[in-house]
């Protein structure tokens, strides 16, 4: 699928300028004329589809893990998955549900492995959201998708669930109320908390907004959450790349 | 359906977790207790179906709207650069509980975890068999299902007994994930 032409290192760093001065709606733009599987979806560049609906397309991988590996995919262009409004996450979802089903039935394997990939280091290759759906049989050479069991101490599960906890609550609770300002039984350091959450989902928004944003919502966010306030500003400066970041690698390797 | 006598999900859905994340009437999410990496969620439907086939759309839907929003609070909360999101639907799979569940993997850099596969190359040929095969399995579904869109999950079970070749296949999956003790 490489069809896009290799760049100088110049022309990189002249198309990473013009990256960075473009209005989010520009940038989108610009994303999808770069993105194969937009052109996909319109048809320019050909593939094996196997399904397609009003919103989502499913196309055979042309170099599957597995014979039957398809690419279920958004026909609007979203980068990752927190992009991807709620309808249509459902909607894709319950497509791979059904091409999975199909996939049993279709290749007489034995399994099928659902797999999304968020972000570079988690083994996503394209810019354009996607579900893999591939075809498994017993002593396939895809083991590794078999997700070993490890070993964790209570007390490393106490921690991780301290970090965990407040920042699931919060992201439901903003789902369930229309506007996130409400106290309705807070504590005082809940607060802070939802005023950090305001300015990351405008960054979210955003996508390639400065960075002044980000660095307000980490303030913010370690006051809100500051149990164990030594370990926290360690935490933070990673904290502070998350979605930008991801975006950001994708868009660097356009 | 709604329970299952040696389900170990089901026993944390009756009892509880101390790590439980998120819980609401159709779902529940958990640390996992045998994490795959750090910040292992494992999500799952209250109602005890043993593949993801067998789990009503709506459910489907809410589950990975969920998942979504799960992957995101770890990635934010523990500073991650990732998620995997991924379902092992089988025994061949690497399906370990006979009750369907979502995995969301926080990831970082050199985490150790190799989530990856080396690309096969296949011919023309045997692109197109597959092509064709699975196109024709998924108009068939398609067919079933507009007849069956408001049949409940214990029905739909019922009928795979009565219909052996249409559901050849998942009834063997089933059969083996059974088998897991």
């Amino acid at each position: 699928m490489a069809e896009q032409q290799e760049m100088t290192p110049e022309q990189i760093k002249e198309l990473q300028e013009k990256v960075k001065n473009m209005s989010p709606e520009e940038l989108k733009e610009f994303q999808k004329q770069q993105c194969i599987f937009c052109h996909i979806v319109s048809g320019k560049v050909q593939s094996k589809k196997i399904y397609e609906d009003d919103k989502v397309i499913g196309i055979l991988d042309i170099n599957p893990s597995n014979p039957g590996h398809i690419l279920l995919l958004p026909k609007e262009h979203f980068q990752i998955m927190p992009l991807v409004p709620e309808d249509i996450i459902s909607h894709l979802f319950i497509a791979t549900k059904k091409l999975s089903q199909a996939c049993l039935k279709a290749l007489k394997c034995q399994g099928t492995t659902i797999f999304v990939a968020n972000g570079m280091v988690a083994g996503q290759k394209a810019q354009h959201f996607m579900v893999h759906i591939i075809p498994r049989m017993e002593d396939d050479e895809l083991s590794p998708l078999n997700l070993s069991e490890g070993k964790v101490t209570k007390k490393k599960q106490k921690e991780l669930y301290n970090k965990l906890k407040p920042r699931v609550n919060h992201l439901f609770s903003v789902d369930t109320k229309e506007q996130f300002d409400e106290p309705e039984g807070e504590t005082e350091e809940e607060k802070p908390r939802q005023a950090r959450s305001k300015s990351k989902k405008q960054v979210v928004e955003a996508e390639f907004e400065e960075e002044e944003k980000d660095e307000e919502s980490d303030e913010e966010d370690s006051r809100g959450v500051g149990s164990d306030d030594g370990e926290d500003s360690d935490e933070e400066e990673s904290d502070g790349v998350d979605l930008d970041s991801i975006t950001d690698l994708l868009g660097g390797g356009a | 359906m709604a329970k299952k006598g040696n389900c170990a999900i089901c026993d944390i859905i009756e009892k509880g977790s101390e790590f439980t994340l998120f819980d609401n009437e159709n779902c529940m999410a958990v640390l996992a207790d045998k994490p795959t990496g750090d910040g292992h969620v494992q999500l799952f439907t209250k109602n005890h179906f043993t593949i993801l086939e067998q789990v009503p759309d709506k459910l489907v839907g809410e589950m990975f709207t969920i998942a979504n929003k799960l992957s995101t609070a770890t990635f934010e909360a523990l500073g991650m650069q990732g998620t995997n999101i991924i379902v092992t639907n089988g025994v061949a799979a690497g399906q370990k509980h006979a009750h369907c569940l979502v995995n969301i993997i926080p990831r970082s850099e050199n985490d150790g975890l190799s989530l990856d596969w080396t690309p096969k190359q296949l011919t023309e040929e045997e692109m197109s068999t597959v092509e064709l095969n699975v196109k024709e399995q998924i108009e068939k579904i398609g067919e079933e299902d507009e007849s069956e869109v408001e049949k409940t999950e214990e029905k739909k079970s019922e009928e795979k007994k009565g219909d052996e070749n249409k559901k050849k296949d998942p009834n063997y999956l089933l059969k083996s994930i059974e088998r897991i003790p």
